[in-house]
């Protein structure tokens, strides 16, 4: 989950904090009958296979479980092809992802500016679509790193914004290994300072000898609205300063996302 | 037809100009004990059973015929009666010094005319609190806090447990009009909204209007909360203070000049940084010890009031509060500061017993700020707003039984939205972004009280507001209309009839007041928010000591701002683009039953309270959310009720009790679920829950019971008392907010998801030593 500045979230925090005399106690909720949907998790990555997660989404209260949707026809088309994707479960070790729908054989190319489709039909005849267009890389300037008095290390990262377009960005910082959750994942956008450098700093210190990795991702407004609208229903449970919405899916006839991914990696070692 | 409506005009007011001579009798009422004005005191001519009330300096004018023997009678809450028979051949001027209440005798009725003014008068949807009653009542950790005082009130809902917001007849928390000594308080609380930016030692008393609003008020839709501070005590040195549970407070008062100028400094701070940062010394030297953030609020009153002449009064008042919230460690710094401030300059003019001219000007702000440090790394993330008024009234008086109002206002905003700053030491990075908008809010009004006869009291006004900003101009007309028609000497019926204008809002997505709330003027996009308001009700005096009143209301709301989903609020220099536009509608019935103290010495004379019951609803629609359906707000609450009771034993103790409770709040908890993997290289699973319609789900009621203990010391050197609370003494377990909880095995997988109650105040037993020399 990535970690915008939630301010609300600060602020509960600092409540809980505060008062430190609250109580918890399981309730009774009695949900209303639900509707499940198809939930499709597809990022076309240059260079790596087609492939996505298609699952269904589930009554709160279900027994916790994949919900996988099986028998589904997954095709993805682009520049007048288009790829079938087969069904069948695999675990990529690289990225620590599951998938039950690929073609290992196809890959995306990389041809920023080209335009995806998708298409998901289920045995029940339910129809999932989405669009996607591959954007192009940002080019990171040299990482910055500040000794303090300890002889550790802050890290400073930066890189350009094309003025007069929106764009929107996904930073994330890795400590050691990409198999390991990031460190730092904050969602961005040049609304304020349009055209102006990008400037991240690790707001703690990094051990000589340590290796890192950050991430810029290049994105586009419909994954980062889609990824807006996520966090702030998974922080509205548990925040009662948060104002719950609706998820805001870039694919139609169902939930998740159906986007691009493209995005510019430095690793580095910090010298002893 | 404006011919035959300004004709009809002139035929009420004439009579007035007619008839018998009369000359006036004017002045001041004021406490003999400390030289206050009294706001509200009732001057009665019981010769001809005709009668005013004193305004909020304390000033009176009422006519009597000339050279006939005429038995005036003054009373306040709480004073002792003043009687006099005048017999006049020229105007009088008097000040009226009323005896406090402990130092009269037993038999006198201190308050017997109160319930009876309450019901003749034609303002209806009012509540008045003196800080007396405020004071008398438990409160949590022992603050006594007369917003949440007013939260018992009927057609008050609270935001929630132990907060001071206000949501007012189904209305929205920043669509009430908070002014101190008329100055506008945009966030009147502390910490969250436990407590309210009001130091209980320096505040006279406050006056809540929920409809049937005067034309003098704008600006806010829902109601008007005035608060008054005190003046300071005319006729000598005094002090008052307490040493509470997390806070103290200390006053001082005393004549500048004897009889003729005063002044009153207050201050309050709380201490949980005093105790946090000595626990962090202690543990400092533990392995993983995490170091608690210090906080604390300060509030400083202060006013000076000076009699220029007998034509000629001065007032200046100032108030600074501050919450501060600070953590740092080696290498890395955060503050977060947020209050408000506020200025009033008031000179009162006298042209003549019927002419009275009040010019004010005013200066309010609020803003928070978040500095964070990290190693060379600086910044800087704020808001506010900051206000310059000015206003002109005119009270002329032309008989007994008319009061006309005229006035005009002006304010200056000036709005900062979202100032970030960032900053390095080596100037490789200065970056500055943000907003800054101001407005122009004009009001100019009219009002008129008309007493036809002792049966029918009449009110009605007019107000045209304007306000621009960035180019884009609006404005409309406010009409207000009250009537009170009494049935009998103890039955009356009430209606009124409001429209209010709203050119500031409050940007917030959470539906309560925060420290990081912004203020936004209306503009291009932003349109003027709007209410009407209809009310009508019955009120029945029984005995002397107790009156039930029922209200019956409905209120239209257009064009509401809420946010889109997804909503970016902060670091956002088009926030026009985040606002969605819609409407709403509230309606309810609340029936009040107040008693008040007799003039016997038995326990049922010595016992004073009410009971408060509403039955509401509240309403929002807007086509971009909940699929344009309409959905309740979170504060919309079906049943609310409270009781309150003072029992005075003796001259030492004292009782009180408070039982509220309320329908649970409306909230969205999610139906749904999925589980994303995400894009990014070994990022965890996550479940997101998924929200179908807004506020569809209710939480548990909400009830609790509060009792007090007050007993009383005489010591050589003034008063003192220790007051013990208990809040909360049957220690129900309220709901602040319910979330889902994943239960997982061993291995940290799911197993199943539980929906679980978090509550924050259990039973709090506190102690208060108040003193007063």
């Amino acid at each position: 989950m990535q970690h915008r500045l939630s301010i609300s979230t600060g602020l509960f925090l600092l409540l809980l904090m505060l008062v430190g005399c609250s109580n918890e106690k399981v309730v009774e909720v009695d949900l209303p009958e639900y509707e499940s949907q198809m939930v499709v998790e597809c990022y076309l990555e240059p260079g790596r296979p087609l492939r996505l997660l298609l699952q269904e989404s589930v009554s709160y209260f279900d027994e916790p479980q994949l919900p996988l949707v099986e028998g589904a026809t997954v095709i993805i088309s682009s520049n007048g092809r288009s790829d079938t994707l087969d069904e069948g479960i695999f675990f990529d070790p690289l990225d620590q992802k599951v998938y039950n729908y690929s073609a290992p054989s196809v890959l995306v190319p990389e041809a920023f500016g080209s335009t995806f489709d998708l298409r998901i039909e289920d045995r029940a005849g339910r129809v999932l679509t989405g669009r996607t267009t591959l954007l192009d890389t940002v080019a990171i300037r040299p990482l910055e790193f500040t000794p303090d008095s300890t002889g550790e290390y802050s890290l400073t990262i930066r890189w350009p914004d094309e003025v007069n377009r929106k764009n929107y960005y996904r930073f994330t910082f890795h400590r050691d290994t990409l198999t390991n959750g990031p460190d730092i994942d904050f969602l961005l956008d040049d609304r304020v300072g349009d055209g102006e450098d990008f400037v991240i700093s690790t707001f703690f210190f990094i051990d000589p000898g340590d290796s890192v990795v950050c991430s810029v991702y290049h994105i586009e407004e419909s994954y980062w609205r889609y990824l807006i609208t996520t966090e702030d229903a998974a922080n509205s449970n548990g925040n009662p300063f948060a104002q719950p919405g609706n998820i805001i899916s870039n694919v139609e006839g169902g939930l998740g996302v159906f986007t691009g991914l493209t995005y510019t990696r430095r690793d580095y070692v910090v010298p002893e | 037809m404006p011919k035959i409506i300004f004709a009809a005009w002139w035929l009420v007011l004439f009579p007035a100009c007619l008839g018998a001579q009369l000359v006036n009798v004017s002045g001041y009422v004021k406490s003999a004990a400390t030289g206050e004005a009294l706001i509200g005191a009732a001057i009665q001519d019981n010769t001809h059973l005709d009668g005013r009330l004193s305004d909020e300096y304390g000033y009176f004018s009422i006519q009597i015929p000339v050279g006939e023997a005429t038995a005036l009678q003054c009373s306040y809450v709480g004073y002792g009666t003043w009687m006099d028979t005048l017999t006049l051949t020229e105007d009088l001027q008097l000040t009226i010094e009323l005896e406090e209440a402990d130092e009269m005798l037993e038999t006198v009725d201190i308050t017997a005319s109160t319930l009876s003014d309450k019901l003749n008068s034609s303002q209806m949807s009012v509540d008045q609190l003196s800080m007396v009653e405020a004071k008398a009542l438990p409160a949590l950790f022992g603050e006594v806090d007369i917003i949440k005082t007013l939260q018992l009130k009927p057609g008050v809902q609270s935001g929630g447990e132990g907060t001071s917001g206000l949501y007012v007849r189904g209305g929205g928390p920043d669509q009430n009009l908070i002014l101190l000594d008329e100055a506008q308080i945009y966030n009147a609380s502390h910490l969250f909204g436990f407590f309210s930016t009001f130091n209980s030692d320096a505040v006279k008393g406050v006056k809540l209007y929920k409809g049937g609003f005067p034309a003098e008020y704008g600006g806010r839709l829902s109601s008007v909360i005035d608060v008054r501070l005190n003046e300071g005590n005319k006729k000598r040195f005094a002090g008052s203070g307490g040493i509470g549970l997390i806070a103290s407070r200390l006053t001082l008062e005393g004549p500048i000049k004897k009889d003729k100028a005063s002044f009153m400094i207050s201050g309050r701070r709380t201490y949980f940084d005093v105790f946090t940062r000595a626990a962090n010394q202690l543990f400092e030297d533990r392995p993983n010890y995490n170091p608690i953030p210090d906080y604390y609020f300060y509030d400083f009153n202060g006013k000076v009031n000076y009699e220029l002449g007998p034509k000629d009064q001065l007032f200046l008042s100032g108030y600074l509060g501050r919450d501060v919230f600070g953590f740092s460690s080696d290498n890395f710094g955060i503050d977060f500061t947020w209050g408000n401030k506020s200025a009033t300059a008031r000179w009162n003019h006298i042209f003549s017993p019927k002419l009275l001219l009040k010019t004010i000007g005013t200066f309010s702000s609020y803003d928070y700020e978040i500095r964070n440090s990290f190693s060379q790394f600086d910044f800087r993330l704020g808001s506010g707003i900051e206000d310059v008024s000015g206003r002109t009234e005119l009270v002329w008086q032309p008989g007994n039984r008319h009061t006309v109002k005229g006035g005009l206002n002006y304010t200056y905003h000036s709005f900062s939205i979202a100032r970030f700053e960032a900053s390095s030491e080596d100037n490789t990075v200065n970056f500055d972004s943000g907003q800054d908008f101001f407005g122009h809010e004009l009001g100019a009004y009219v009002n008129e009280e008309f007493r036809a006869n002792n049966r029918l009291t009449l009110q009605a006004g007019l107000r045209w507001s304007a306000f621009e900003s960035g180019g884009t101009f609006y404005n409309g007309w406010e009409p207000r209309a009250s009537a009170k028609y009494s049935l009998s000497d103890r039955v009356a019926v009430k209606a009124s009839y409001a429209r209010m204008f709203q050119y500031v809002h409050m940007v917030s997505n959470s539906g309560a007041s925060l420290p990081t709330d912004i203020w936004y003027p209306s503009n291009a996009v932003v349109t003027p928010q709007k209410a009407d308001q209809a009310a009508t009700g019955v009120s029945f005096l029984i005995g002397d000591h107790i009156l039930l009143t029922n209200e019956v209301y409905y209120k239209w709301l257009d064009r509401q701002v809420d946010f889109r989903d997804g909503a970016q609020i902060f670091f956002n220099p088009n926030l026009d683009e985040e606002f969605v536009f819609g409407r709403g509608w509230g309606y309810g019935n609340e029936i009040y039953i107040e008693k008040t103290k007799g003039m016997g010495t038995t326990m049922w004379d010595r016992l004073s309270g009410w009971i408060g019951y509403t039955y509401s609803w509240a309403w929002r629609e807007f086509p971009d959310i909940n699929g344009g359906e309409p959905f309740h707000p979170r504060y919309d609450r079906r049943h609310d009720v409270s009781v309150v009771v003072i029992q005075e034993l003796n001259k030492r103790w004292s009782i009180t009790g408070a039982w509220v409770y309320g329908t649970g709040q409306a909230v969205s908890l999610p139906i749904g679920r999925f589980a994303i993997q995400g894009a990014v290289p070994g990022s965890e699973v996550d479940i997101i829950p998924e929200y179908l319609e807004r506020n569809s789900f209710r939480m548990p009621a909400y009830h609790r019971g509060d009792l007090g203990v007050v007993y009383k010391m005489f010591p050589r050197w003034g008063e003192s008392d220790l007051t013990f609370s208990i809040y909360n003494f049957y220690n129900r377990r309220n709901p602040y907010f319910i979330y889902y909880d994943t239960i997982e095995n061993n291995q940290g997988e799911p197993t199943r998801f539980v929906p679980k109650q978090v509550s924050l105040f259990p039973i709090i037993p506190s102690a208060t030593w108040n003193f007063k020399f």
